[in-house]
């Protein structure tokens, strides 16, 4: 009796001091998977609960913090991802790589295109065209881009293959490349080469 | 490295996902290749810029709260987890649940035991007996042995049986040891029928509990009629024997074939 109370503390002792400093990353990501508060702030509770439910499935030593991104990764696919999946209005294939570059450096005829561009667009129209993306590519998007996670980790965050990581991560870059020019586009900040 | 090979790498290098050798070769071609240099300065620029602005935006709400709420959380998977495994009640009605399910199960199976018993000990020698007999009752017919089985029924267990019994006649007898207990067994026939007689000591078993609600009175008799896999066992007792009829054939009314009387 004694014993297992002693087990408990230490489950919930090391569950704290390892799990616990990954939650702001969780709630990073979570916010720009489920889009608002409330479901980021239930997500990341959720996956916490999970996680500490199968605390003694994570093997100590490897890595905790892909680790609770798979199992809150999960939870948001199974339960929040939205039922009708946004479908593709963009053929991406058609655009070229390196394409915002390209309307960049024929845009301006300023020394530093880019920087004008940069500072033409808004929080929230990078914030609109992450959310925009179809949840497949954004989710790849997110773990690369906000969390840093290599193809290999987000390829077991995700059970997904590494050759569709990075056709998900290619195909999510010139998706959002394309919604930055549009939304750059629209408000006249440059004048569109291809339109 | 040419340029396409340079640009092909792109978006490796941009997420740290190139071969260290490659970086050192695309490094080598930007720094005489300015268009490229431009495309990966543009890229690399297009990049920081989207990880910053996602970094950005961080919600209005304290993680404290949230860090709360789940501490919060955490302490009730832990008091439940306590409560339901280590809580005395819980232990004592479990325990208690435990003998009580056990005491169920041992008397269950001390009913079932003494049932199987019984079959096994009381009825299936019987109707294996009479089974034994039905297909061929003339091989009962030993004079010698079913004189000396006649007698047996008469001096040691009382009863004195009939030649013929309600148009069946005698055809033989002998005496068998079934339940332990020496018994006379008769066989009787018609033409198309056969009844064992079976004539055993009195103490040589009780009428069981579960053919007490079977009891049927007839000719100011009590009989007991069992019936079990289309062999029928009809018993009665009489001051010293307890005779048991057995016939598969179903049309004999065992309840009228009093093979004979008390000896006097």
């Amino acid at each position: 009796m004694a014993n297992r109370k002693a087990e408990e503390l230490k489950k919930r002792k090391s569950f704290e001091a390892e799990a616990l400093p990954h939650m702001e990353a969780l709630y990073r990501t979570a916010l720009r998977m489920t889009k608002n508060e409330n479901d980021a702030e239930d997500l990341v509770q959720e996956a916490y609960v999970k996680a500490y439910r199968f605390w003694d499935r994570f093997e100590p030593g490897s890595n905790c913090r892909a680790w609770l991104f798979k199992i809150m990764t999960n939870i948001f696919i199974n339960e929040y991802r939205s039922k009708s999946r946004s479908p593709l209005t963009v053929n991406v294939d058609e655009l070229d790589d390196n394409f915002l570059y390209g309307q960049l450096a024929a845009d301006s005829t300023t020394e530093n295109p880019d920087q004008q561009f940069f500072a033409k667009i808004f929080d929230d129209d990078v914030k609109n065209a992450i959310e925009n993306l179809p949840d497949d590519f954004r989710l790849v998007v997110i773990l690369s881009f906000l969390e840093g996670f290599s193809y290999q980790e987000i390829a077991d965050i995700m059970d997904l293959q590494l050759g569709t990581v990075k056709s998900r991560l290619h195909r999510g870059r010139k998706l959002l490349q394309k919604a930055l020019l549009d939304y750059a586009v629209k408000n006249g900040y440059i004048k569109s080469s291809t339109k | 490295m040419n340029c396409q090979e340079a640009l092909s790498l792109l978006y490796a290098i941009i997420d740290k996902e190139a071969s260290e050798i490659d970086v050192k070769k695309v490094q080598e071609h930007l720094e005489h290749c300015q268009e490229c240099f431009k495309v990966y300065r543009i890229e690399g620029a297009i990049q920081d810029f989207l990880n910053e602005k996602l970094k950005a935006n961080q919600p209005s709400r304290s993680l404290n709260t949230l860090k709360s709420k789940l501490l919060v959380r955490l302490d009730e998977i832990d008091r439940r987890q306590a409560s339901i495994e280590g809580h005395p009640f819980f232990r004592r009605t479990a325990a208690m649940l435990a003998a009580a399910a056990l005491l169920v199960i041992l008397i269950a199976a001390a009913f079932w035991a003494r049932d199987f018993y019984r079959q096994q000990t009381l009825y299936i020698p019987l109707e294996r007996a009479h089974w034994a007999v039905a297909d061929d009752p003339g091989a009962f017919k030993n004079d010698s042995c079913t004189f000396l089985t006649i007698l047996l029924a008469r001096d040691k267990l009382g009863y004195d049986v009939s030649p013929s019994v309600v148009g069946f006649s005698l055809v033989g007898g002998q005496t068998e040891e079934i339940m332990g207990a020496e018994m006379a067994h008769f066989v009787y026939c018609n033409d198309d029928e056969v009844v064992s007689v079976f004539v055993a000591p009195c103490d040589c078993f009780e009428i069981p509990d579960d053919l007490k609600d079977t009891k049927v009175e007839k000719h100011h008799i009590s009989f007991y009629d069992y019936n079990c896999r289309g062999c029928r066992l009809v018993y009665h007792k009489t001051n010293s024997a307890v005779i048991i009829t057995a016939t598969t054939d179903q049309s004999v009314e065992l309840l009228d074939f009093i093979p004979g009387h008390s000896a006097t």
